[in-house]
């Protein structure tokens, strides 16, 4: 056979472990390898190689809904349901040491289809879209910095979860909730990071959510981000004219 | 879901799995389906059949947890070459030739609503695992690159790379086995390749 060497197939290894070659070929090969362990074992050093190929594919996020068709599926045979998307937002939004960062550049996805959705609704596609995308380009810069971190929201009405995701580096964050109740009427939610040292509140913007209990808010910071004691989220009347946090108390997270 | 079961190896997971446990098919998926799925995007260059190849291969999982042996490779390894002959199959019939990954339709994945569930453990392993096989892989020359990433990520045998490529069968013969020699001894030397 064409590509043997001394008896064996050494010359074909990596066409078979990549799935290169015609049926005929790998019917041959595999017919050797049955009585060669010399080539067995060269086999078996070239698929640990192929084993680390899948992960040079561009990390996409899974739609969710893959997930429940597919316990939908299995749910037929077992009869047990999936848990809800609340549950599974807590879980992941819980702090998670050295992994943090990893959890912050998924967080960030779910924050930049939050936007998408959010503009769809407004109805205001293309001004919407431009922001949308320069909003994208922002979060991938800065899932992409080494030194961020992570905290969670605390607080809110029962179900609700959330987090922050810091880039020191550049003094840019994000705020994700999920399941949080619509404010009061006539109320918004505004956020505020807090500077504990100097008694100051400094108002970053009003947290804007949507039927669903989801929003994201992206926060630039003129001073230091990390120099700030954490972020927290309160009910007010009219988020432009207050000067500090004077109404209800609704999350609130810490900077460690 | 028993918070334990975040806590089990994979091979005990897999074992739970061929006992009917659907939880513990749920804690693979966070595990897992975002390796999977970018794999499939990254072969079928487009999300929607890749979906279907994400859905498919756990589902396989489940089904034939039970013939699953670990002596013949982790579960990752296993649950990704499902995934590798699936959408492989998928590529052939329909036909596809080869693309670049920036035709993928990235902004139809976004505008979907996404899973945030990713298991944070292993999202890091598969970044270190990542920067391994990028690394390995910068390291070639173009060309024999191409071969592999041809052959694998596109389904083609040698005779259709150099047909695709426009060159000889024997060139592409070197340089795929060139190309591999040299990622198992730079993957050897960085101690990445997974036992």
């Amino acid at each position: 056979m064409a590509g043997y060497e001394e008896g064996h197939i050494s010359e074909l290894v990596a066409p078979y472990v990549l799935g290169a070659l015609e049926p005929d070929e790998v019917e041959q090969v595999e017919t050797h390898l049955d009585q060669c362990p010399m080539c067995r074992e060269l086999v078996e050093e070239q698929r640990q190689v192929v084993t680390l190929m899948p992960y040079l594919a561009e990390p996409h996020s899974v739609p969710l809904h893959a997930r429940e068709q597919l316990l939908a599926r299995v749910q037929e045979e077992s009869g047990q349901s999936p848990q809800s998307r609340a549950h599974r937002l807590k879980v992941f939004l819980l702090p998670s040491g050295r992994a943090g960062w990893m959890a912050a550049a998924t967080a960030a996805v779910l924050a930049l289809v939050f936007a998408v959705n959010s503009f769809q609704m407004q109805g205001e596609m293309e001004k919407q879209a431009e922001e949308a995308s320069e909003e994208r380009a922002n979060i991938a810069e800065m899932v992409q910095s080494p030194g961020g971190w992570m905290t969670s929201l605390e607080g809110g009405s029962s179900g609700a979860g959330g987090g922050i995701i810091v880039d020191p580096t550049t003094n840019r964050a994000i705020m994700v909730v999920d399941g949080l109740d619509q404010p009061s009427d006539d109320h918004e939610y505004v956020v505020w990071m807090v500077d504990e040292a100097n008694g100051d509140h400094i108002n970053a913007g009003e947290l804007v959510v949507d039927e669903d209990g989801r929003g994201q808010l992206y926060i630039t910071s003129s001073g230091a981000l990390a120099n700030y004691d954490g972020m927290l989220i309160t009910e007010e009347v009219d988020q432009e004219t207050v000067a500090g946090p004077t109404g209800n108390q609704v999350m609130a997270a810490t900077f460690e | 879901m028993d918070a334990d079961f975040r806590d089990l190896p994979d091979d005990q997971l897999v074992s739970r799995m061929s006992q009917g446990e659907v939880d513990a098919l749920d804690v693979l998926y966070d595990r897992y389906a975002r390796v999977v799925f970018s794999f499939a995007v990254r072969i079928v260059h487009d999300s929607r059949i890749a979906e279907e190849v994400l859905q498919e291969a756990f589902m396989r999982s489940w089904q034939q947890s039970g013939r699953f042996e670990l002596n013949r490779g982790n579960f990752a390894s296993w649950l990704l070459s499902i995934t590798h002959n699936l959408a492989i199959d998928e590529v052939r019939k329909s036909q596809r030739r080869p693309q670049k990954a920036d035709m993928v339709d990235i902004i139809d994945v976004l505008r979907s609503e996404v899973d945030t569930t990713v298991n944070i453990e292993e999202a890091a392993e598969a970044t270190e695992l990542r920067g391994l096989i990028r690394d390995a892989m910068d390291r070639l020359p173009e060309a024999q690159r191409r071969a592999i990433e041809l052959a694998y990520f596109e389904g083609l045998s040698q005779r259709e790379v150099a047909a695709f490529l426009n060159e000889p069968l024997g060139t592409i013969k070197t340089r795929m086995r060139l190309g591999m020699q040299k990622l198992k001894d730079v993957l050897s030397e960085q101690e990445g390749l997974q036992s």
